[in-house]
Order: C-alpha cells, then sequence, then structure tokens
C-alpha cells in the first residue's frame, strides 16, 4: 500500500509531499486505498496548482457539486480549469459537458493541453434551455459540465447543486466579475481569478474563510 | 413441460381497432355468399347485434353499427407481433392459428420470480397493448388451448385438474366434421366427458386415429412437440387508427403498442436497435417520416417512450394520420456494462441515453464533438463531428499526436476580428504586447483559399493573452483570432 505523501520526511521543502501525491495521482494504474474511503461528497480532482488545493477540502475541485468561476478574460476561467479537466478526461468515468460555449472550443489548443477530445461534448442550448440541460446533465452523472450563465437566480442554483450531489457531477459556472454583485453566491465554493490568470482569490468555501493572493503558476 | 395459451377471442376486431372505442363495430365474414357477423364489441352488442346474424339484419337493427369486412391478413400479423412480443416471457412460443398462441413457461417462472409474477406482469402487458385475452396455463398445449378458446381462465396444476376442466367441454369445440359430431350426439354424448368414457379402441374406428392421437395429445398421454414459431429478422409493423389522429400526443397509444411489441422482439434476439423509422400514413398515398437515431443500441420499451414523446413535441403532423407504422431493419447487440469493483464510480452508463434526451430536446444538431484535423490553416484544423463515435466508443483512446510550431488557443473566434492600429502598434482595450516568436503560416494555395499570415500571442494591458495574426500583405492588417 502506498501511504499518503504526508507521511515522507519532510525534506526541508513543504510541497515535496504534494509532488509526491501529485506524481502519485498521474499513475492510472495505481489504486490508492486513501481513494476508497473517501466519500463521493467529498471526493475532488485536484486543480494542478498545489497551492490552490491546499485550500480546497479534498485537495482540489469537488467532484460531487457546483463551483463558480468569476474572471473576466473572455471566455472566462477555462485555462484555470484545463489541469483538472485534462486529467478527468483520461480518466474512466463519464463525459465533459461545454454547454453553449461563447466562443469555439479550439481543439488543437485543448489537446496541447492534455484534453482528450473524445471525452468532450459540445451543447448548444439557448439562454432559457440552459438551466434545464445542465440540470440534466448533472443528474445524469457526468465527470464534469461547463457552463457561462448570464445570470442565475436562488432557485436554480438550488436544483443544480442537489442535481450534482446526486449525479456525482462536478459543475463550473464561469461568470464574469460582476456576477460577484448579484447579492449571492451561486454555489459553495466561489473563486475569483485575476485577469492575468495568475493569481486567484477564494471568496466562499465550504469550511473556511475567504483567502486571497494565491499564486496560480 | 407448463404451456400457458394465451387466445384472444376479439382479435379479429382488435386487430383493425386497436383503440377501444364507444362506437359500436362489427366484424363481419362471407359465408355462403351472405355476409354474417362473426363478432362484436360491447356497444354493439347493446344495440342487440349478435353474431351469426346477417349483415342486412343488423343495418335494420340500428344504422350507428359500423360494420367492417374481416381481413385475415392483418389478424394474422397481429397474432405474429403478439408472438414476437411475448417472446418477453418465454423463448418458446409457438402459434395457434387463428387468435391463439402458446407459451411454454416452465423456464421462465425463475425469471420473473414464480408464475403469479409472470402472470401479472403478462396481464399488465396485454392490458397495455389493448386485447382481450383469456389465459389458461396446463400441462399440455392442446389442453391448454382448447381450454382458453372455450372461455376459461384458469391456471390447472396438473393432469388431473386439466382432465376435470376437459369434462364439461362440448362436442362443437372438437376438431371433428359436422357429420361426425352429429353421429355422436345421436348417440346421447355431449361433453368430452362422454367421448373419454367410451373405449379408445372403438373410438378410432369409427373417428380414426388422428381423432384418438388428438385426444391423447389433449390428456398429455402423448408427447406434443410444437413447431416454434420464428420470427422475421427486421421488425415492421403497421397499426391502423380506428379514427383519424391529428394531435402527436394521441398517437403515443399506438406508439407505446408498436413499442412494446419491439421490445419482445428485440429481447428474444438479445439485440437492439439505434434506428427506428416510424411512417405515418395521412390518407389517398399521403405519408411523412420521422427517425429516430440513438446514440447506442436500445431496446426497453420505457426508455425509448420517453426519447419519442420528447422527439414528437418538436414534429409538425402535416395531414391527420390513418396509419402508423414501425420499421426496424439494423439490429445490434446490446453494449455490455462493466461494473466497478467497488462502486466508487458513479455509473455513466447513462450518458448515451442522456445525449439522446438531449437531441430529442434541442434538436440533432445541439449535441456535438470537436476533433482535431491535420491542417495547417488554424480555422481548419478542428471540425465539429457528430456526438455518436464518441458515445459509443466510450473514450479513453490514445491521445492523437500533435506536431505544431506555436502555441494554440484554448478559443478560436468564428470569425477573425479585425484589430485597430495605432502608432504601429495592434490595440485591444489598450495597446498590445507580442510575446515570444512570431509564427509564420501559409497555406492553402491549391483550394483557392490561401492564407499567408504571421501569429503572435500578444498580452493586452489587463492581463489577457490573446492569438492574433497580421496578414502578409500590401495592407498588413492586425486581426484577432482566438483566446488563451
Amino acid at each position: 500500500m502506498v501511504g499518503r505523501g504526508d507521511i515522507l520526511p519532510a525534506q526541508g521543502e513543504e510541497t515535496v509531499g504534494v509532488r509526491v501525491q501529485e506524481l502519485l495521482r498521474q499513475r492510472r494504474d495505481l489504486w490508492r486505498g486513501g481513494e476508497f474511503t473517501q466519500s463521493r461528497q467529498e471526493a475532488a480532482v485536484a486543480t494542478g496548482f498545489a497551492a490552490l488545493d491546499a485550500h480546497l477540502r479534498g485537495g482540489g475541485w469537488p467532484r460531487a457539486g457546483v463551483s463558480e468561476i468569476l474572471c473576466d478574460r473572455p471566455g472566462g476561467a477555462l485555462a484555470l480549469l484545463l489541469p483538472a479537466l485534462a486529467r478527468l478526461s483520461r480518466e474512466e468515468g463519464g463525459a465533459i459537458f461545454m454547454i453553449s460555449p461563447p466562443y469555439i472550443p479550439y481543439a488543437p489548443g485543448l489537446v496541447m493541453q492534455g484534453m482528450n477530445l473524445e471525452r468532450l461534448l459540445l451543447l448548444d442550448a439557448s439562454d432559457r434551455q440552459l438551466p434545464w440541460t445542465l440540470e440534466q446533465v448533472l443528474a445524469e452523472g457526468c465527470a464534469a459540465a461547463l457552463a457561462w450563465p448570464k445570470s442565475l437566480d436562488r432557485r436554480i442554483c438550488r436544483r443544480l447543486q442537489l442535481a450534482a450531489e446526486r449525479g456525482g457531477s462536478s459543475a463550473f459556472l464561469l461568470r464574469q466579475s460582476s456576477a460577484a454583485e448579484e447579492g449571492f453566491a451561486a454555489a459553495a465554493l466561489r473563486l475569483q481569478v485575476a485577469t492575468d490568470g495568475l493569481s486567484a482569490a477564494i471568496l466562499r468555501r465550504p469550511g473556511g474563510w475567504p483567502v486571497a493572493g494565491i499564486r496560480l503558476q | 413441460m407448463r404451456w400457458l395459451a394465451i387466445h384472444c377471442p376479439l382479435l379479429a376486431l382488435e386487430s383493425l381497432a386497436p383503440e377501444r372505442t364507444e362506437r359500436p363495430l362489427a366484424i363481419c365474414e362471407t359465408l355462403a355468399g351472405r355476409q354474417r357477423i362473426l363478432l362484436c364489441n360491447r356497444s354493439a352488442a347493446a344495440v342487440g347485434v349478435r353474431a351469426g346474424m346477417t349483415a342486412g339484419a343488423v343495418r335494420a337493427l340500428s344504422s350507428q353499427v359500423q360494420l367492417l369486412p374481416r381481413e385475415p391478413g392483418r389478424e394474422r400479423a397481429a397474432l405474429e407481433a403478439l408472438a414476437q412480443w411475448s417472446g418477453r416471457f418465454s423463448p418458446q412460443v409457438s402459434l395457434s392459428p387463428p387468435w391463439g398462441l402458446l407459451l411454454e413457461v416452465a423456464g421462465s417462472l425463475r425469471l420473473f420470480g414464480g408464475l403469479d409474477a409472470l402472470l401479472a406482469q403478462l396481464r399488465a402487458d396485454l392490458a397495455a397493448l389493448r386485447y382481450s385475452t383469456n389465459l389458461c396455463l396446463a400441462e399440455t398445449p392442446e389442453g391448454a388451448a382448447l381450454l382458453a378458446r372455450q372461455g376459461c381462465d384458469c391456471v390447472l396444476h396438473d393432469l388431473h385438474e386439466l382432465r376435470r376442466a376437459l369434462q364439461a367441454v362440448p362436442l362443437e369445440a372438437l376438431p371433428l366434421s359436422g357429420g361426425e359430431r352429429e353421429a355422436l350426439q345421436g348417440m346421447g354424448l355431449a361433453r368430452l366427458e362422454d367421448l373419454l368414457r367410451l373405449p379408445r379402441s372403438g373410438l378410432g374406428r369409427r373417428l380414426g386415429g388422428e381423432f384418438v392421437r388428438y385426444l391423447q395429445r389433449l390428456l398429455g398421454e402423448l408427447p406434443d412437440p410444437r413447431p416454434l414459431f420464428l420470427p422475421p429478422d427486421r421488425f415492421d409493423r403497421s397499426l391502423q387508427l380506428p379514427a383519424e389522429v391529428s394531435a402527436t400526443r394521441s398517437l403515443l397509444f399506438a406508439i407505446r403498442r408498436l413499442l412494446l411489441e419491439l421490445d419482445g422482439f428485440l429481447r428474444r434476439r438479445q439485440l437492439g436497435t439505434r434506428e427506428l423509422r416510424w411512417s405515418f400514413h395521412h390518407g389517398a398515398g399521403n405519408r411523412s417520416f420521422l427517425r429516430l437515431g440513438l446514440a447506442r443500441p436500445e431496446r426497453d420499451s420505457g426508455r425509448l417512450q420517453l426519447l419519442l414523446r420528447e422527439r414528437l413535441e418538436r414534429f409538425v403532423l402535416p395531414a391527420p394520420v390513418q396509419e402508423i407504422a414501425l420499421r426496424v431493419t439494423h439490429l445490434e447487440p446490446l453494449a455490455g456494462r462493466p461494473l466497478d469493483l467497488f462502486g466508487t464510480r458513479a455509473d455513466h452508463a447513462g450518458t448515451p441515453l442522456l445525449v439522446d434526451r438531449l437531441r430529442a430536446r434541442l434538436g440533432e444538431a445541439a449535441v456535438s464533438a470537436i476533433e482535431m484535423v491535420a491542417e495547417h490553416r488554424p480555422e481548419r484544423a478542428w471540425r465539429r463531428t457528430c456526438a455518436t463515435a464518441m458515445v459509443a466508443g466510450g473514450g479513453g483512446g490514445e491521445m492523437p499526436r500533435l506536431q505544431l510550431a506555436g502555441q494554440r488557443p484554448l478559443w478560436l473566434l468564428p470569425q477573425a476580428e479585425p484589430l485597430a492600429e495605432r502608432a504601429g502598434w495592434p490595440w485591444w482595450r489598450g495597446r498590445l504586447q507580442l510575446e515570444g516568436e512570431r509564427e509564420r503560416i501559409e497555406s492553402g494555395w491549391w483550394d483557392d483559399d490561401a492564407i499567408a499570415r504571421d501569429y503572435f500571442v500578444a498580452i493586452a494591458p489587463a492581463g489577457e493573452r490573446l492569438w492574433i495574426y497580421r496578414e502578409i500583405d500590401a495592407h498588413r492588417r492586425w486581426y484577432l483570432h482566438g483566446f488563451f
């Protein structure tokens, strides 16, 4: 049985343990006991940014839940999600859905980032059909579903959260920073990513205080 | 061996008018040059129509009764369809024309959790198909069929019970010629019981060896192998609607019946299908078509019905429908569902069905996948594909090899956007900084869509990363082509 990274002797640098974890996770032929005991609700998929993982419950994006990511880049914070999506696309499991993306997801660029396109599905849904589509996809069980909603209301957010929990699916709502002024948070986990993509702040998270100034490199 | 006889006493009527209507209906048959009533529905019986009446007598009774000529071809088709449907319950189905089926069910009891459960399921399905039936279970096929034809609806557990039940059967129900029957009745015999008391050798001399062997098969004294019903390898069924239907919602009943038949048809072959072709007949040779394509082979009538309901909501009938037909020509094995050792992963086997549901609601083209194309021109280096292959394949395949000199963005604009130029620098929400080396792409001179561009990665003042290019021509204009 391979142990968890944190029982390795600290080699001066704290990040060594994290790196070992990372290496172990990349091995698809390795089965780790720790993964079995984790319940689906708490399971997470590493973001690919060690500094960010350290602040997230389970060490990554929730596998069964909704995450809201605010970013003013065109197309939102897709780049931040790509390490996790690339890993999900190469794991066993369901499809990855992009629902009405704002531009064309560019196949060569995605492949360069390690995405397996065979697992990616694009859905065209109108603004009105978006909540229904997202809920269907989440409830059925998918590896991840990405959407770029212009507006959301509390009731829809609640339904999406329930659907994601039921289906064991990760939902990512990619939005502009102005969404922070809505008065309520669409998801239990809410992140703000700087326009240059180099730093992030956690605005809301389950079981923790907000954190600012997380370096993404 | 336990044989279940399914007898449909009203098949001649129900094969022509699937939906129960309140209108009085009667089926007539031409016998010896005269039209006589074969059978009628309850509303017709209420106005006094009886089997055996002449058509003229019915018209004299009431002008409301609709007379339909008997159509043996349709009865046979309906019976065969029923036989296909009953493939869900037993692999051994045999026809007992004109209106009956025989199923050997001993082997299916365990699968369905006992006789009661099997019969309950059978009755529920028959009710959904809207056929009136008598079900009789007995040790011998002849016995079960004979009793079911007599209107019995019973379960006989052994040969003794069967013999007791058969005693009351009148001679008219046995395969005897008119002359033979009259001779027997002249001897004071009226029921099967009377016949069974006589010595077999005497019966044999009087009625022939074949009739004695029939009695022996009836009572289980002789084995009775039955020819199995061998269904055709394609499903092609049509259903006439009792009245013209103009709303798609009202078609759902007929659709459900055809789907149930299809389910049985596919189940006995352990197969599924990915394409259902529906056609709607509007009369005068006009037809409209609806094709339901599926992401992977499917057979479950419930799920198919769900998909079809979504699809029908977007389907407009050009004219009222008189007849509806379903045709399935390509049968495929169903994909198996591997189980995970610990069940820790969610069951994602539902994805193909989900894709079908999304397609039905959002439109065929609304679900797509993307793939790379070996092309230097960036706008042609990808393409949209049908999502079906991806769903069926399951993914996880080899990563395609990619050899590109420069970086590629995550997003591509559908149409490159001209950028302003200020003081010699490209401008997008401020002056753009160029990063790294330029990448020259010159290609496509052979198909009239030649491009000659220098691509750059550019950084906007706020930190956005852009993929831009400059035309290599006299104008040297800047364009925005994608975002990182």
